[in-house]
């Protein structure tokens, strides 16, 4: 990776490099653990990271509210999801099988072959922003018309632009959380319930049958 | 008149054969009779109708592709209406007789359907205008034979009989059909009024054809000849006839007298343009004049009375076929007209003694029923004396007529079927008395139950017989002007000869030796014949060890049958069994066709199904993945050709790897 | 300032994020479990890159539908786990190997 500077840029684009180089390679190892962990615990907890380290990403590019968004949702609700399940769940050390061995070749052709696609793709053309020559001018219009992402975000959801999306997200949403329920009931035969509704609904007249027996002499 | 002629069997087989169970017997009887007599009366007011004009109708279209334009067209020409009158006239009277002969049969509705569709059949073949619907004719004719043939279905041998008829026939249809296409590749068209007007200007037209250069008339007009071999039992394909006679007598009477066997004979009058500007007339000269002496030679020692008749009948059709041969078709329809009254009278008594002798149709069981059944014995006497051409009774006129025309002809090939005729006239008369002698004058020779009970027959058999009778006695001077009269002009466009072949007047001129050849020898034959049978002259003739052999000889039909058995009956069999149907039909057509396709494709799909879907969780995320990246490298290579082999063997390549189904 | 072509640095982890969340649905070591988790992974790496090229391209389209996404991966990996749930609580364990039921 060569980097090209016309001028020499100030002290704080290194550490532009630095960190962002920092925040590749950690996302990197931190996808191979998720996989490839002994403990289920310790996939989940590199899902944790991975999940922190792309918000902290997206705050560093400026996007701040997707940022925070990837916080909530990603980290508070979704990874606390497979937590809960790792834990309430058995899992056991599973080893190489054969069976992986013998598809081996199968899924690394189908691993490799995008790999070095990208790669391909990635070596042709690298920008950095160092290559722009006008660097110490302030855009002021730019910044003057310029909203906060926040904003904008707001006023595409909530407007006639994409409002029917929010809509949809909703209602999948809403069939998710319906489904997770359904699936998971468990009908248990040995424990007492109440069906509160037929205890309303019983009545003197179709509780209460009267007979007249009369006795057999 | 002439539409109603063809439809009204049409319109009696289908009545009869639809609704046979609620008309009853009796009423399907008379239903078809009277349809029968109607169409005689019609084809009579016909005949006599268009003695001066042709008709012809077209109806509606039945092929129209770009160039092949047939439309039914039934014309009534001189050659048709003369057909018609024999056919109708043979056909009712048979359909009287059987009435009475068939009365005590179950199937007698189904019979009497028959017969009317095959008198259809025959009417549509006379009445065609073009040759499509001949040749629809000619095939409705062999299933109608076969048909009546095999009428008796139980039977074994009338099983075998049918078939092959229904065989033997085929061959003479496939040269037919060859025929046809040679006809309209030459023509193209298969209307008779066109072909007949243009075959002067085809005559020269020659077809490369595997490095031989044929001229395409001779061919036409050759395959021609080879169907009415065929259907006519000329031979070489004349051995279906005398099996033939396993059907009932009023079958034999109809089909193999009269009229089916008449139809190779009337394709060739009906086809005398083309044949007279082809090459073929010596070959159909030949080959009938060897017919007539192999007939009749062969039945001189037969000895079952209908087998006699029968190839009497092969005899005379070679009469005819070579008179077509001389150029003479005016005085072969002459006698194929005679030839069927007394042939269907022949067959008709002899079916009135079988059934008078409950049943039994070997001659040498038979003798002395001169007393005991003096109808038939005149009948059979008027019939013999007719069929061997006793002077001024029909068959006479119209043989004699051949004869002499055989004789004067002069072509090289004329004398040597005058030659033939003669020896043939010669056996003819023979065989005939020996018939005679053996069944009406010898000593008894059959079972005294069957003597004691034998009866004439009932009016519906009789007065058939004194009708045929009067005519064949009367028919040949009737209408001896009319067909074959010098100068007569009921022949308008029908019968076309070539001024090379016309040889009217020579026969006139003929020395009066060879006009009483024919006459001397039939009355020689007469007086062999009686002595050699009536008295106990032939037991010390036939018991010279060569006289045994030509005995043997001829019994066994010139050892023909034998040698097709032998040679052609067994690879034939192997041929269509073993090649045509197991290797072909249900190897390589059930493999190419439907078959085959439907049984690869489910495989196929099967086999896909079964691997793609195994079932297992893991190998659908593999095809997930797999097709996925699929389509995100074809994007890659947008700018280059993705071609199908490409796609195609990736996933024969999945399909492979996946086929254990482990995890 | 123009930072706008500087999210184009980043397509590499997002691809690479992809590829080994690809490889994660491949070679599942060890139970269903991390086969979710990489589709999570998988679904984060796409999440990833809408917002680069939203950011290359200057349009918020791209911040909206990641939002999206994000509400799909969460509702469906609910329902996975819902789902997975009641596997084990069907057989006594999540294994890959015995999944056959989609057969027939």
């Amino acid at each position: 990776m060569r980097v090209q500077f016309l001028q020499e840029p100030p002290f704080i684009f290194y550490f532009m490099i630095f960190f962002e180089t920092l925040i590749k390679i950690l996302m990197l190892f931190l996808g191979l653990a998720v996989i490839n962990a002994r403990n289920p615990v310790y996939s989940v907890l590199s899902l944790i990271l991975l999940f922190l380290l792309s918000a902290i990403l997206l705050i560093y590019l400026g996007v701040s509210f997707i940022g925070m968004v990837f916080l909530v949702v990603y980290i508070g609700a979704v990874s606390v999801l497979f937590l809960f399940v790792v834990m309430m769940l058995n899992i056991r050390h599973a080893e190489l099988t054969s069976s992986e061995l013998y598809y081996l070749p199968v899924n690394g052709l189908l691993f490799l072959i995008p790999l070095s696609i990208e790669f391909y793709q990635y070596f042709k053309n690298y920008s950095r922003p160092f290559n722009d020559p006008d660097i110490m001018s302030v855009d002021y219009l730019k910044l003057l018309t310029s909203l906060p992402d926040s904003e904008v975000l707001g006023a595409m959801l909530y407007g006639f632009e994409f409002g029917f999306s929010v809509l949809l997200a909703a209602l999948i949403l809403l069939v998710a959380m319906i489904g997770s329920i359904v699936l998971t009931q468990n009908f248990r035969n040995d424990v007492k319930k109440q069906d509160m509704f037929s205890q309303l609904s019983s009545a003197f007249t179709t509780s209460i049958n009267i007979y007249s027996i009369k006795p057999k002499t | 008149m002439g539409v109603a002629i063809l439809f009204l069997p049409l319109l009696s087989f289908f009545l009869v054969s639809i609704f046979g169970k609620i008309i009853g017997t009796k009423g399907s009887c008379y239903f078809t009779t009277i349809n029968m007599f109607f169409s005689f009366i019609f084809s009579a007011v016909l005949f006599f109708n268009n003695y001066f004009c042709i008709k012809t109708y077209t109806y509606f279209i039945w092929l129209d592709s770009q160039l092949l334009n047939v439309t039914w067209n039934f014309t009534f020409d001189s050659l048709a209406v003369g057909m018609f009158l024999v056919v109708t006239c043979v056909s009712f009277f048979v359909h009287v007789y059987s009435i009475e002969y068939m009365s005590g049969d179950p199937h007698q509705t189904r019979f009497m359907s028959y017969l009317s569709l095959f008198t259809f059949f025959m009417l549509f073949l006379v009445s065609a205008g073009n040759y499509l619907q001949l040749f629809l004719g000619w095939e409705g004719v062999g299933l109608a034979s076969y048909l009546l043939i095999n009428f008796w279905f139980t039977r074994l041998q009338a099983n075998k009989s049918a078939l092959k008829a229904v065989f033997v026939n085929r061959f003479g249809d496939f040269f037919l059909g060859m025929s046809l296409i040679i006809i309209f590749y030459c023509f193209k068209t298969l209307d008779f009024s066109i072909i007949f007007s243009l075959v002067h200007h085809f005559n020269v037209i020659e077809y490369n054809f595997c490095g031989f250069t044929l001229n395409l008339i001779n061919v036409a007009a050759l395959f021609l000849f080879l169907g009415a071999v065929g259907k006519s039992a000329q031979l070489g394909l004349h051995t279906w006839l005398p099996d033939a006679m396993e059907g009932p007598t009023p079958v034999s009477a109809l089909i193999h007298a009269a009229t089916m066997v008449t139809a190779g004979v009337f394709t060739l009058i009906r086809s005398s343009p083309i044949l007279e500007y082809s090459d073929v007339l010596p070959i159909i000269a030949v080959v009938g004049s060897f017919t007539a002496l192999f007939g009749a030679s062969v039945a001189v020692f037969q000895n079952d009375l209908k087998k006699i008749i029968a190839y009497s009948t092969c005899s005379q059709l070679g009469y005819m076929i070579f008179a077509c041969g001389l150029s003479q078709y005016s005085v072969a329809f002459f006698h194929l007209f005679n030839h069927a009254f007394f042939k269907a009278l022949l067959f008709l008594t002899a079916g009135s003694i079988i059934h008078a002798l409950s049943d039994e149709q070997d001659i040498r069981k038979m003798g002395g029923l001169g007393r005991l059944l003096p109808f038939s014995y005149l009948m059979f006497l008027i019939g013999s004396l007719a069929l061997a051409g006793l002077p001024f009774i029909s068959g006479f006129y119209s043989k004699d007529a051949i004869l002499e025309l055989a004789a004067s002809s002069t072509f090289s090939y004329g004398y040597f079927c005058f030659v033939m005729g003669a020896a043939s006239a010669f056996l003819t008369a023979f065989y005939s008395i020996r018939t005679i002698v053996l069944v009406f004058y010898v000593r008894p020779g059959g079972l005294k139950s069957s003597y004691v009970t034998c009866h004439e027959p009932n009016y519906f058999m009789t007065l058939p017989l004194a009708s045929l009778c009067l005519l064949s006695i009367f028919s040949g001077f009737i209408f001896k002007d009319v067909f074959i009269g010098f100068g007569t002009d009921f022949w308008i466009n029908s019968i076309y000869t070539i001024s090379l072949n016309t040889t009217v007047s020579e026969s006139e001129f003929l020395p009066v030796a060879y006009k009483l050849i024919p006459l001397v020898i039939t009355f020689l034959a007469f007086l062999v014949a009686f002595l050699v049978y009536s008295t106990n002259l032939y037991k010390f003739v036939t018991e010279k060890l060569y006289v045994s052999n030509l005995q043997f000889f001829l019994n066994k039909k010139w050892y023909f049958d034998s040698v097709y058995n032998y040679y052609f009956s067994s690879s034939f069999y192997s041929f269509s069994k073993n090649l045509m149907f197991k290797d072909i039909d249900r190897g390589l057509v059930e493999i190419f066709g439907s078959f085959g396709l439907a049984k690869f494709s489910g495989n196929l799909s099967s086999f896909v199904s079964s691997n793609l879907q195994s079932g297992y969780l893991f190998n659908y995320i593999q095809l997930f993945i797999t097709g996925l990246l699929v389509f995100f490298i074809s994007i890659f290579f947008y700018e280059f050709y993705v071609n199908f082999e490409l796609i195609s063997s990736t996933i024969i390549f999945y399909l492979i790897l996946t086929k254990k189904n482990n995890v | 300032m123009n930072y706008s072509s500087y999210a184009l640095n980043f397509l590499d982890i997002s691809s690479c994020l992809f590829l080994i969340g690809i490889s994660g649905l491949l070679v599942i070591r060890k139970s269903l479990i991390s086969l979710l988790m990489s589709l999570e992974i998988l679904l984060l790496a796409v999440n990833l890159n809408f917002v680069f090229f939203s950011l290359y391209l200057d349009d918020a389209v791209g911040f909206l539908f990641s939002l999206m996404i994000l509400t799909v991966a969460a509702a469906e990996s609910a329902i996975g786990l819902a789902i997975l749930v009641s596997h084990y609580r069907l057989t006594g364990e999540i294994n890959i190997e015995d999944i056959k039921y989609l057969k027939g």
